[in-house]
């Protein structure tokens, strides 16, 4: 591990650091000290990742109240991306054949020195290989994966954020499911909670069949995300929209599974083109949850992030 | 009121049992040029002949509900929107011309009457039993009666390809007709009468017949066999029903299979009518309360972006959820000692927010030391649920680390101790408790909560026994 990696790594997940650190990251100034909050965006335009901005192209205010920035564009950063892949029974034969060539192509997007994980869910869980570890040893043991049983996916979801105490630096959680849960013991408002608490970046691959993107299912899926937190029974399809959006990143549904690996790449490249923006709060409580409001100037410009942070 | 099939004036229509599920007790016919409330139990006799089918010449619906009911009897059962519709007469004139169904009850009581008197005059009887495997016999059956043979020598597919060549109207007459001639049952579950043998026969070549449609995805024609097969196995009855007996186990099998081929809503509709049959049926009722619970929190898609939809939806699952209290509670006054069904009404009260006497509940079967394990890691579980959701982590955590030790593969206890670390504050601690399950070898034991939420009760094993009873 680099320096600056080791140097950003302190710097990541919300994290107090004793002291003032000041980085050269890809041209940029990256600064972190004492109670350094970093917040992992994304810029597209038309769909597509803006790169070049600057901290002065970004704004934030957090609980309402304008933050001094510095951004970095982490494209050199190395990464650790935790697979979470449902096996459930539904996934059997060739769904899990071109999940494996999936998760294969993802694993070729990375470079040498990133790091993976790979958890695996039916209605059991499975480290099937622990983060951090090197590339190459994901391909073996996607070979060792079967498919069975019922989706446990807010349980799944919960232990891959358990286990960002084992991952260092920028975590991408992928998470792919075909369905939605049948199995879990936890409420998924509860995995909510935690991934307002943790850094990681979530995206979800979904694999639906019957998906139509009509401005009338658009207004639905919104209707039924506000209802997620009363009623998580009767809305729990939505999910992984709603950890998604809460940790900053992106779904993307695969109506077909033969373009799995297509939505595999693009999650590594897009997370790639990601800024971190970093600043030491000032006028806010310390303590509780801090919503963030994330702007970029320039017309079309879209920004993701999460919605904020509890410390 | 209920729905009943439309028909063209002057055509024919049963007005079959189903009619009467849900406790439904009413619908309109026209029988014989006359417009009668047709009702169960509105007459002794009659309410018997109709829960069989009464031949009517048209049976109709007025209102709003009206033109949802253009499917078969069992689509409307299996949608709750088409079922409870409320039936009118069309016009005052058909309103007085119910009137004249009273007079019929007095009727069919006064003929009822005589029959029981030349019944009972009749010195030389026959056997109950002899009847029907005579009428077996008869020529006229001989094609149904060879498809039912092969099945009991094993030869399961020839018969079913039989079966699939009848028009399933045909086979409703022939029960029809088996029931005219006798239904009285002298067997018992281990020594079956001849005719009790070949009834539990045909309904399980129907079930059989109906497994293989489905899984060519031909569920209406599947149902239909349903249908046809209840009403065998019906014929097999017995009051009181014996513990244990082949029609108990046979609904619940086939409820079962309902569930594994139709999924949750076309098995609800079969459960309640089973419970309906069989209301002292524990692993009926456990099941059914199970069916409930699952349907009641099924996820929903909403058509369109309004509210209505959303409220909907609160009320379905709010009746799922009471419907499945009741058959939880009709166990436990069968058997108070049913722990699942204890489990499963503890489990809806939380969820309709009783949370009082679900913990009352609770508290009673942790206190218990006779508990199956399984049962004893979910009565923790669950305990431990609500003294999380009432900021009680001490207690809580306590009853999680009891359900883990009892189960040490248990994941639901380890994610369950794991989230509360992690509320607390100890993220490291939660990673320390998720690492066995996570890093454990594939197989291994199922947690008891996904055997709950899945209802595993075998189904496949249970058919498998009731098709060995009835083979040669």
């Amino acid at each position: 591990m680099t320096r600056r990696w080791q140097a950003l790594a302190v710097g990541l997940g919300l994290a107090c650091v004793g002291g003032l650190t000041v980085t050269a990251v890809a041209g940029q100034t990256f600064r972190t000290g004492v109670d350094a909050v970093a917040v992992d965006v994304l810029v597209t335009r038309d769909g597509r990742p803006v790169t070049g901005l600057t901290a002065d192209d970004f704004s934030v205010r957090d609980n309402d109240v304008p933050q001094r920035i510095d951004a970095v564009l982490l494209e050199d950063v190395p990464i650790t991306l935790l697979l979470v892949l449902d096996t459930s029974g539904s996934v059997g034969g060739a769904p899990l054949v071109q999940l494996r060539a999936a998760a294969e192509a993802a694993v070729e997007a990375l470079r040498p020195d990133d790091r993976v994980g790979l958890v695996t869910f039916s209605d059991k869980l499975r480290m099937v290989v622990e983060p951090p570890s090197p590339p190459s040893r994901l391909a073996d043991a996607l070979g060792r994966i079967r498919a069975g049983g019922a989706t446990a996916l807010y349980d799944a979801t919960f232990a891959a954020f358990a286990l960002r105490e084992h991952t260092v630096g920028r975590t991408l959680m992928l998470v792919f499911s075909d369905g939605y849960d049948t199995a879990s013991w936890l409420d998924p408002r509860a995995v909510l909670d935690t991934a307002q608490r943790s850094d990681v970046v979530v995206y979800g691959v979904h694999l639906d069949r019957f998906a139509r993107d009509s401005w009338w299912n658009r207004q639905a899926r919104a209707l039924a995300r506000r209802w997620l937190p009363t009623e998580p029974h009767l809305f729990g399809h939505q999910y992984l929209p709603q950890l998604v959006e809460d940790t900053g990143g992106s779904v993307f549904v695969a109506k077909d599974i033969g373009r799995l690996r297509a939505s595999f790449t693009r999650v590594v490249s897009e997370f790639r083109s990601r800024y971190l923006l970093t600043y030491s709060p000032v006028g806010v409580e310390s303590t509780g949850w801090h919503e963030l409001d994330v702007r970029v100037e320039g017309r079309g410009r879209k920004v993701q992030a999460r919605r904020g942070y509890f410390r | 009121m209920v729905l009943v099939g439309a028909a063209e004036p002057g055509q024919h229509r049963r007005v079959p049992d189903w009619t009467f599920a849900h406790g439904r007790t009413e619908c309109l016919a026209v029988d014989a040029g006359v417009t009668r409330r047709v009702t169960r139990g509105e007459a002794p006799g009659l309410g018997d002949d109709i829960r069989r089918g009464v031949e009517v010449d048209d049976a109709r619906v007025v209102g709003k509900p009206a033109s949802k009911r253009r499917g078969r009897i069992w689509s409307e059962m299996v949608n709750p929107r088409g079922i409870g519709a409320r039936v009118r007469p069309r016009s005052m004139v058909e309103a007085l011309r119910v009137v004249p169904a009273r007079c019929l009850v007095v009727r069919s009581r006064l003929l009822l009457g005589v029959l029981a008197a030349l019944f009972l005059a009749s010195g030389d009887r026959p056997r109950a039993g002899a009847v029907q495997t005579d009428f077996w016999l008869t020529p006229a059956l001989a094609p149904y009666r060879a498809l039912i043979d092969a099945y009991r020598d094993g030869r399961t597919e020839e018969a079913i390809d039989g079966v699939r060549v009848f028009e399933v109207e045909d086979i409703h007459q022939i029960v029809d007709t088996v029931r005219d001639q006798d239904t009285r049952v002298t067997g018992t579950d281990r020594d079956p009468a001849p005719n009790q043998q070949l009834f539990r026969a045909a309904a399980m070549l129907h079930v059989d017949t109906a497994d293989d449609l489905w899984s060519i995805g031909l569920a209406s024609a599947a149902t239909s066999h349903i249908e046809v097969a209840i009403r065998w196995a019906d014929l097999g009855a017995r009051r009181p029903e014996p513990d244990g007996s082949f029609r108990r186990r046979w609904y619940l099998g086939v409820g079962l299979l309902v569930f594994e081929r139709g999924g949750w809503r076309v098995a609800l509709s079969f459960v309640d009518l089973a419970c309906e049959a069989l209301p002292d049926d524990v692993p009926l009722l456990t099941t059914a309360a199970w069916l409930n619970e699952q349907g009641a929190l099924a996820p929903v898609r909403l058509r369109d972006a309004r509210v209505v939809g959303v409220r909907a939806a609160q009320g379905a699952k709010r009746d799922g959820l009471r419907a499945a209290a009741r058959r939880a509670r009709a166990a436990l006054a069968v058997a108070p000692d049913a722990t699942e069904a204890a489990l499963r009404l503890a489990r809806v009260r939380m969820l309709l927010e009783d949370v009082g006497s679900a913990r009352e509940l609770l508290l009673g079967l942790v206190g218990r030391t006779d508990l199956p394990t399984p049962h004893a890691y979910l009565a923790r579980l669950m305990l431990g649920h609500l003294y999380a959701q009432a900021a009680e982590p001490e207690r809580a955590e306590r009853l999680f680390r009891e359900a883990s030790d009892l189960i040490t593969e248990g994941q639901a206890a380890r994610v369950a101790l794991g989230q509360l670390l992690d509320t607390l504050g100890d993220r490291r601690g939660a990673a320390v408790v998720l690492e066995p399950i996570l890093t454990a070898k594939p197989g291994g034991l199922i947690d008891p909560w996904v055997d709950y939420l899945m209802g595993a009760r075998n189904g496949p094993a249970l058919r498998a026994a009731l098709r060995a009873e009835v083979r040669r």
